[in-house]
Parts: structure tokens; C-alpha cells; sequence
């Protein structure tokens, strides 16, 4: 005998099956810490899921070492053309100034 | 601990790109060319925006007290090779001293007054600075 799941005597008794049906799961006290050794463990998380697990910290990293990178680079460059400058202006003032000279 | 890795790399990577990019968008090429020419004229032409009427008559200026030098560098020299009195070796470094003061403010002049004092306040204090202990042994003039 073909049961009509569309019967209104079929639907009340799901209904009163689903209101009776309770869940009481049991606590695992290890799941939190089995999840994270599942994604510490080799092929446990791509580094890609790495990155948007820890978007925010990665962010910041990324942030910081592209200030500190271009603050180091344009110091260098300062530095560097400072350099230039005292060695020419010495150059310069030496080769004008006859104390500094010696006879060939 | 290899994700970690990854990313510290990552973050290293973008610092390294970082600091060469903005090393060379920073930097000024002909500057450093000029200090390994030791072109002292393409230091004036950049650090001091001379044009290039104003470069000729420094040019002119330069050849013209390059004469002057030469001899004050052939006193002095006699005199130390002979070791002549300290006082004599020290008239012939004044003497020196006053005709370098005289040639860069004459340089100053053909500049524009601002610069001019800006390549005054650069140089003069380096005729100050000469140290007979460790004095250069310059082969010749620009």
C-alpha cells in the first residue's frame, strides 16, 4: 500500500514525530583542539585558507613591511645622494685648494 | 608552523620590493654619475640649477684661476721641500686660502643669489676643514 505523503493524516504525523524528536548530543570536551590539529597537520589548511583565516594579522604584516620598506628605501636614497654631495663638494674644494697638491 | 613561514616570507618579500622600489623612484642618478666622474660641474649644473651661460663663465672663471693655483701649489711645494720656516709655509697657505675665498665668491656672484649663498655656505667651510695630516694627494685641477 502506496503511502501520499500530500495526506493531511501523513503530514500531522511528521509533524508530531519532528515535535517529538529530541537531540542531546554528547559534549566532546577534545573538539575544539581536534580542529585545531586537524589544521596544524600537513595538507590540513592551504596557505591560502591560512591567509583568510588570519586576514586581519596577515594585513597588518603586509601593511607594515611595505611602510618599513619604502621609509628604508628612501632613506637609503637620501642617504645615498648626501653622500654624492659631500664627496663632490670635497672633490670640488680639493682641487682648487693648492695645500692639498702634490708635485708629480 | 609552514603557513607562518610562508606569510613571514611574504611580508619579507613585500618589504624588499618596497624599499628597492622606492630606493630608485628616490634616488638621483645624476648626482651619482657626477660623484663617480668626479664631474664637478655637472655637481654645480644639479645642485645648483646653473645654466648653461652661467657654466661657461664658471668654466672661463675656473681655467682662469687654475693659473693662480698652480702657483701658489709650486710656492708652497718649494717651500716645503726646502722646509722653509713654518711662518713662511703659513703666509704661502694664507695667501692661498684668500685667493680660493676670492674665486668662490666670484663663482657665488654668477649665480643666482640664492644659490649662490647655498654654494657658499657648502664650500668655504670645506677650506676650513683641510687637514695637513691627511691632505690628498691631488695630481691635478678640473
Amino acid at each position: 500500500m502506496k503511502t501520499n505523503m500530500n495526506a493531511p493524516e501523513s503530514d500531522g504525523a511528521v509533524s508530531q514525530a519532528l515535535a517529538d524528536w529530541r537531540l542531546a548530543p554528547r559534549r566532546d570536551p577534545g573538539f575544539r583542539s581536534a580542529v585545531r590539529a586537524r589544521l596544524a597537520a600537513p595538507g590540513g589548511l592551504t596557505w591560502l585558507g591560512y591567509l583568510r583565516l588570519h586576514a586581519v594579522p596577515v594585513a597588518a604584516a603586509c601593511g607594515l613591511a611595505l611602510i618599513a620598506g619604502s621609509w628604508l628605501g628612501q632613506k637609503q636614497a637620501s642617504e645615498r645622494a648626501a653622500a654624492d654631495r659631500a664627496q663632490l663638494a670635497e672633490s670640488y674644494v680639493r682641487a682648487l685648494d693648492a695645500r692639498t697638491m702634490a708635485l708629480p | 608552523m609552514r603557513n607562518f613561514l610562508y606569510t613571514a616570507v611574504l611580508a619579507l618579500v613585500i618589504g624588499a620590493v618596497a624599499t628597492a622600489g622606492f630606493y630608485f623612484l628616490q634616488r638621483d642618478p645624476e648626482l651619482s654619475r657626477a660623484a663617480r666622474a668626479q664631474d664637478a660641474m655637472a655637481w654645480l649644473r644639479l645642485e645648483f640649477h646653473v645654466t648653461a651661460a652661467q657654466e661657461a663663465a664658471i668654466a672661463k672663471l675656473q681655467s682662469e684661476y687654475a693659473v693662480v693655483c698652480t702657483d701658489h701649489c709650486l710656492a708652497i711645494a718649494a717651500a716645503r721641500k726646502r722646509t722653509a720656516p713654518a711662518a713662511e709655509i703659513a703666509a704661502l697657505e694664507k695667501t692661498c686660502i684668500d685667493a680660493m675665498r676670492q674665486h668662490f665668491t666670484q663663482v657665488a656672484a654668477l649665480m643666482s643669489p640664492g644659490e649662490g649663498r647655498r654654494y657658499l655656505d657648502e664650500v668655504l667651510p670645506r677650506i676650513d676643514s683641510y687637514n695637513h695630516a691627511a691632505s690628498p694627494n691631488v695630481g691635478g685641477m678640473n
